[in-house]
């Protein structure tokens, strides 16, 4: 890489997260606590000091850990199946994973709900399992797909049992895709909203609801400012936290393709555990879904609802089908934003690492930020901060994919980066003495090589992008309505035919993504193979 | 011609490579001799312009390569596990070096398989480089190596992870193919049967230092230093002084040896040398001066080695028939096999 | 032919993104810009009767719900989003009002709303539509169980109702805060939260917003909850006759009239507007008999404007309480951050 080309790759996604989200947070935080030219830090002190805030504080921390912790144990296994045994259909299952990921939380909430999970403390860990398990099989599965079988084959011979050899050997090789699993699941319980409003009900609050109170209903923004700061001051911590356990160094793994790691169960425990996950894939993630396709066939069990869709209804200027064209439309332009500003972060990333070079925590936590932070901060920053010519992006509908690229990219980076980082440096030294120029050797080589884990990217982004919910409500356009504001405007309408036209859109948003996520990781090229 | 001129390479605080000076002729093969962590792959990293170096000079028919970048040398590097992309088919692979070339699709294509049965591939083309065996690995990476038609081919332990067998067929082949395409070449290896079999000219290097060049067969005779002969087999080396008489040694006297035309001057000197000798320049024999207890004794297919405890040390003899463990047996040097170390 | 991936990704982004522009109305004629709530709605044919009418076209901008929304015109009021803003309430008009983001305008047809809607002497915001948040009950369940069915906010109380209520949280949900505002204005300032724990010893289910409420919890419901009566709008029977397929002859649900808040919803020209004239022009429209007459199948609430036909769904299933609970709007503005903390504590904590 060239040194112009290595200032490309970091400032493009610096400038990216400085103007869409650096900035408004920055802007809005001073509306707070710089009201009027100075600095008033009398609201933080009220904050800290509130004891009902600081039982909200301990709340939101622990109950993430414990999510965290939960859905780390429980994916664990389910991306060992899903990236190390090879059978029939595993592709699909894969796809079908991803779908609670994007469902919107008032879909999942209502489903809960049926099944009669709601109004406690399980319940919202519950639905943070439910939502975050993709995130552990699928960051965590794509580095165990590639990992070298040999040294765990070795610590077998030399007398480890399955679990000496699981904790001595390939934990500390998944270590990294762990952590950044671990991390982006824990933000997303940090910030976790809806869950924590429709289904842990009004007695439970996070710092990530107080923010939406005092913001959007209150108006109260120096109070805001001082809970975003908080938060943001907790998210940091946790990012360092993160850093500091991913460890220093990162070793070559020597990848392998990913078709060679994997082997059929052989034997009956082998069996066995693949059973026993995806039975658990099939009980605990099946059944939320099952439960809104069956509902969507209503009463009678026919295709009413679905008819319903493609008709004009009132409250729609469209009729609610065409939402899905909107959503599809917006994932698209969401996943090539996340690809080249996260995959130009995570190169970045992954050749400052190589080079001991200064600044790339930095780089990671402002990439990971965005989950840490609330979307409502970022939303009313973006009002207060876009508001001139030629960023005035507040009331443009190209706000709907940024919004959805600043949330997709932590997952590019997080896919990306452990595959890069463990390219073997002299592939890259091989392909130069060979005649490649710099740039040559990054197309031919990394970029090759960081294919296959960019397509599995490109698969969360569009799939996140699919399900926002969020922040496409604060700047929707009746024209421009996505498939889950669809629902969500179904779901507000009274009468049993609306909810099963609001089941019915949430079984089309699961068919959608989960194709989408399979169609996109089987775009296969001949070059990149397997890998 | 490739000249490397006082090239040093510095990792912080260690010298991976101390001023080291080799040149290779057109045509010629310069094997690089020596065991693992003497420097030999920082050589060719550092020829090939993959390592920055600290000071010294690479110069190719004299021009200097010093700011030229690795992609822009035109060399080749087989690296030592060759290092192939994992992402691409054999026929990949092998294509990449004239794809870089900006030949057209067609020659890139055809060159790229003419490589490859070159090196007895033919029809491997779109296998996965993963799915090879060590030794077809070896030679895609070979083949790889040699389609641009590099103006110097390096490598790296060509067949250092290759078992004994498959590696005897493979340097015969190797020397075939070089000479049939009348390669420059320089390669590193710490495994003197594949140096002999290969090379024109051996470059023997310790801790980043070289410590003998020359013809194989020179070298192997004449070990210049305590340090070479060892490493080249000489197993039993003792403490000699040269006196005008002769060379007086725990061994006895023996008559002056070196090179012939310097026998008188080597004559004229006295002083404190090494005598060296391989296991089957000494023989057991109850007369012997150096008596010893045997204390192994290693079947070595068409003779014994035997290891024998004395005043010296360990001393190593090739014997026909095996004496048994324990025995009190006498060691005999046979002059002819010795060789004088004056450093 | 080879493909690679990224290459492909982003041809296709930029061929939907091409197909996308050419579909989108070019900027021929003059826009106005409406900022406004995600219940907002419209249908089609007015939409165009506008455009026809004046050459402007109308862009609807929906910030979140009604409390974001108006929290997003006053954060931006600088340098505002849009033109007009529909959708200010009875419960945030003080709010709207005190942040000096409307400017003064009469609206053509402003005489033929009723006075009780008109709620800023000053004209900076027009009424458009007014609703009813009641109590709903479900008409089967109580047939089933024999039971009388509750009249009063006292009767909801009462212990042969225990555990029969679902009501909305009135810091996350607009229903929850009218219905908090009910009880208010029925007991007054001192005798609200006493209410309240009554109905708290009565079991009452408090949930975070409309969806969870209704659609779950409601016995009459879709979720075939397990509580018959809930707090939503006295035009959810219309609604649900609407909604319905095949439509029944009778609203599955009633209204318990005694417990109704009435909201109003007004909209006025936002300060710096950059179009003022289309603006007023909009909100001259707003109030006009062919929008008011779309608004009760758009929007499930009632049009302001006296005379305006209503739809048979609301002349037949719909009730309008003759006698509504009310407060005025500087007195919620001062206090309603005030009673929801109060009623955090009582309620939930």
């Amino acid at each position: 890489m060239t040194r112009a080309g290595r200032v490309a790759l970091v400032a493009l996604p610096v400038a990216f997260l400085a103007v869409f989200f650096a900035w408004p947070v920055i802007a809005i935080l001073g509306r707070g606590l710089v009201p009027h030219g100075a600095l008033n830090l009398d609201p933080l002190g009220q904050v800290l000091t509130d004891p009902s805030l600081r039982h909200v504080f301990w709340f939101t921390v622990w109950q993430a850990l414990l999510s965290t912790v939960i859905t780390v144990v429980l994916g664990l296994p389910g991306a060992f199946v899903l990236s190390r045994y090879r059978f029939r259909g595993r592709t699909v299952v894969r796809a079908l994973v991803t779908v609670p990921f994007v469902l919107p939380t008032v879909v999942v909430g209502a489903a809960f709900r049926a099944l009669g999970v709601s109004g406690s403390l399980a319940a919202i860990l519950l639905a943070h399992v439910f939502f975050n398990y993709a995130v552990v099989v699928r960051t965590v599965g794509g580095l165990w797909s590639h990992l070298d079988p040999r040294p765990e084959e070795a610590a077998q011979v030399l007398g480890a049992n399955r679990w000496r050899t699981f904790v001595g050997v390939t934990l500390p090789a998944l270590r990294p895709a762990i952590i950044a699993a671990a991390s982006i699941v824990f933000l997303f319980c940090f910030t976790s909203f809806g869950v924590i409003l429709i289904l842990g009900g009004p007695r439970y609050a996070t710092l990530e609801t107080e923010i939406y109170r005092q913001t959007a209903q209150l108006l109260d923004l120096p109070v805001a400012a001082a809970l975003a700061v908080v938060q943001l001051a907790a998210v940091l911590a946790a990012l360092a936290a993160g850093g500091r356990a991913r460890g220093r160094r990162t070793e070559a793994l020597g990848l392998r393709a990913a078709g060679e790691a994997s082997v059929r169960p052989r034997g009956a425990r082998a069996h066995a555990f693949l059973a026993a996950n995806l039975g658990f894939m099939l009980v605990f993630l099946g059944t939320p879904l099952a439960v809104l396709v069956i509902r969507s066939f209503g009463a009678g069990f026919g295709f009413d609802a679905y008819r319903a869709l493609t008709r004009t209804s009132s409250g729609f200027l469209e009729p609610p089908i065409r939402s899905v064209w909107t959503s599809l439309r917006y994932a698209a332009i969401a996943t090539v934003i996340a690809l080249v500003v996260g995959g130009a972060a995570a190169f970045a990333l992954a050749g400052a690492h190589r080079s001991r070079r200064r600044g790339r925590g930095l780089l990671d936590a402002l990439i990971m930020l965005p989950l840490g932070v609330s979307a409502v901060t970022v939303g009313f920053g973006f009002l207060i901060a876009l508001d001139s010519p030629p960023l005035d992006l507040r009331t443009s509908p190209a706000i709907i994919p940024i919004a959805h690229a600043l949330i997709a990219i932590p997952f590019v980076v997080r896919v990306m980066l452990p595959v890069l980082q463990s390219i073997d440096p002299r592939l890259r030294e091989a392909a130069a003495v060979l005649g490649a120029a710099p740039r040559r050797v990054w197309l031919e080589v990394d970029l090759r090589i960081a294919a296959r884990a960019a397509l599995v990217a490109a698969g969360f982004a569009f799939a996140i992008s699919l399900g926002e919910f969020g922040a496409t409500l604060f700047i929707v356009r009746p024209e421009t309505t996505t498939l889950p504001v669809a629902i969500y405007r179904l779901l507000g309408r009274p009468g049993a035919a609306s909810y099963d036209q609001a089941m019915a859109a949430s079984t089309i948003l699961m068919v959608l993504t989960a194709a989408s996520v399979l169609l996109i990781e089987r775009l296969r090229v001949r070059d990149v193979g397997e890998f | 011609m490739l000249e490397i001129e006082q090239l040093t390479v510095c990792y912080g605080d260690t010298i991976a490579l101390d001023r080291v000076d080799v040149t290779v002729a057109d045509h010629e093969i310069v094997c690089v001799l020596g065991p693992s962590g003497s420097g030999k792959s920082t050589l060719l990293r550092a020829t090939a312009g993959l390592e920055p170096p600290t000071h010294g000079r690479v110069r190719w028919d004299g021009d200097d390569l010093s700011e030229l970048p690795p992609h822009r040398r035109r060399f080749g590097l087989m690296f030592q596990d060759h290092a192939l992309f994992p992402h691409r088919d054999v026929l990949g692979n092998v294509a990449f070096g004239l794809r870089m070339q900006r030949l057209s699709s067609t020659a890139v294509d055809s060159r790229a398989r003419e490589a490859l049965a070159r090196v007895g591939l033919a029809g491997f083309e779109h296998r996965r480089v993963r799915e090879l065996s060590g030794g077809e690995q070896q030679r895609v990476a070979l083949a790889r190596a040699l389609a641009p038609e590099p103006r110097l081919l390096m490598l790296d332990e060509p067949l250092g992870s290759l078992d004994r067998e498959l590696r005897e067929r493979l340097v015969g082949e190797l020397r075939a193919l070089f000479v049939t395409l009348a390669v420059t070449a320089l390669f590193v290896t710490h495994d003197q049967d594949e140096a002999f079999a290969l090379a024109d000219r051996i470059v023997i290097m310790r801790a980043g230092k070289i410590e003998q060049v020359g013809a194989p067969e020179d070298v192997w005779r004449n070990p210049a230093t305590e340090f070479a002969a060892r490493f080249l087999g000489f197993a039993n080396v003792v403490d000699a002084t040269l006196e005008p008489d002769g060379i007086h040694s725990a061994w006895g006297v023996i008559p002056h040896r070196g090179p012939a035309r310097d026998e008188a001057a080597v004559r004229a000197t006295t002083g404190a040398v090494r005598l060296a000798a391989r296991p089957d320049g000494v023989r057991l024999d109850p007369e012997g001066p150096i008596p010893g207890r045997v204390t192994a004794v290693t079947f070595r297919r068409d003779h014994f080695l035997v290891q024998v405890e004395t005043e010296l040390g360990f001393l190593e003899v090739a014997a026909t028939t095996p004496p048994t463990l324990g025995a009190i047996v006498g060691l005999a040097l046979d002059p002819t096999a010795a060789v004088t170390l004056y450093a | 032919m080879r493909i690679r991936p990224l290459a492909a990704l982003i041809l296709a982004a930029l061929t939907i993104t091409a197909c996308s522009s050419g579909s989108s109305p070019s900027g021929a004629g003059r826009t106005v810009t409406l900022v406004t709530h995600d219940s907002f709605a419209v249908s089609k044919p007015v939409l165009r009767a506008f455009t026809k009418r004046t050459g402007i076209t109308v862009k609807v901008l929906k910030s979140g719900d009604a409390g974001a929304a108006l929290n997003q015109a006053i954060l931006t009021k600088d340098d505002p989003l849009g033109d007009a803003f529909f959708g200010v309430d009875n419960t945030f008009l003080s709010r709207a009002l005190g942040a000096g983001i409307f400017v003064p305008f009469t609206a053509k047809g402003l005489s033929r709303v009723p006075a009780a809607f008109r709620l800023d002497p000053r004209r900076r915001l027009t009424p458009i539509d007014y609703g009813d948040v009641c109590v709903n009950y479900d008409k089967a369940w109580f047939a089933r169980q024999k039971l009388a069915v509750p009249r009063t906010l006292d009767d909801l109380a009462d212990p042969q109702y225990k555990g029969r209520l679902v009501v909305e949280n009135p810091a996350t949900s607009s229903p929850g805060l009218a219905f908090l505002l009910a009880t208010v204005a029925r007991y007054g300032r001192d005798g609200w939260t006493d209410y309240w724990k009554r109905l708290r010893a009565n079991d009452v289910k408090v949930v975070d917003g409309w969806e969870q409420a209704y659609d779950t919890e409601f016995s009459a419901g879709s979720g075939h909850g397990a509580q018959p009566l809930v707090v939503s709008y006295a035009s959810s029977p219309p609604a649900e006759v609407y909604y319905a397929d095949p439509k029944p002859t009778t609203a599955p649900t009633g209204v318990l009239t005694d417990t109704c808040f009435r909201q109003v919803e007004l909209a006025g020209v936002l300060r710096g507007a950059r179009h003022p004239e289309a603006a007023r022009q909009l909100i001259n429209f707003m109030l006009s008999e062919k929008f008011q007459a779309d608004i009760p199948l758009q929007m499930f609430v009632f049009p302001a404007r006296a005379g305006t036909p209503l739809p048979s769904v609301f002349t037949k299933f719909a009730t309008v309480p003759r006698r509504p609970l009310w407060l005025a709007p500087a007195v919620i503005g001062a206090q309603r951050d005030n009673w929801i903390k109060q009623w955090t504590t009582t309620v939930l904590r």
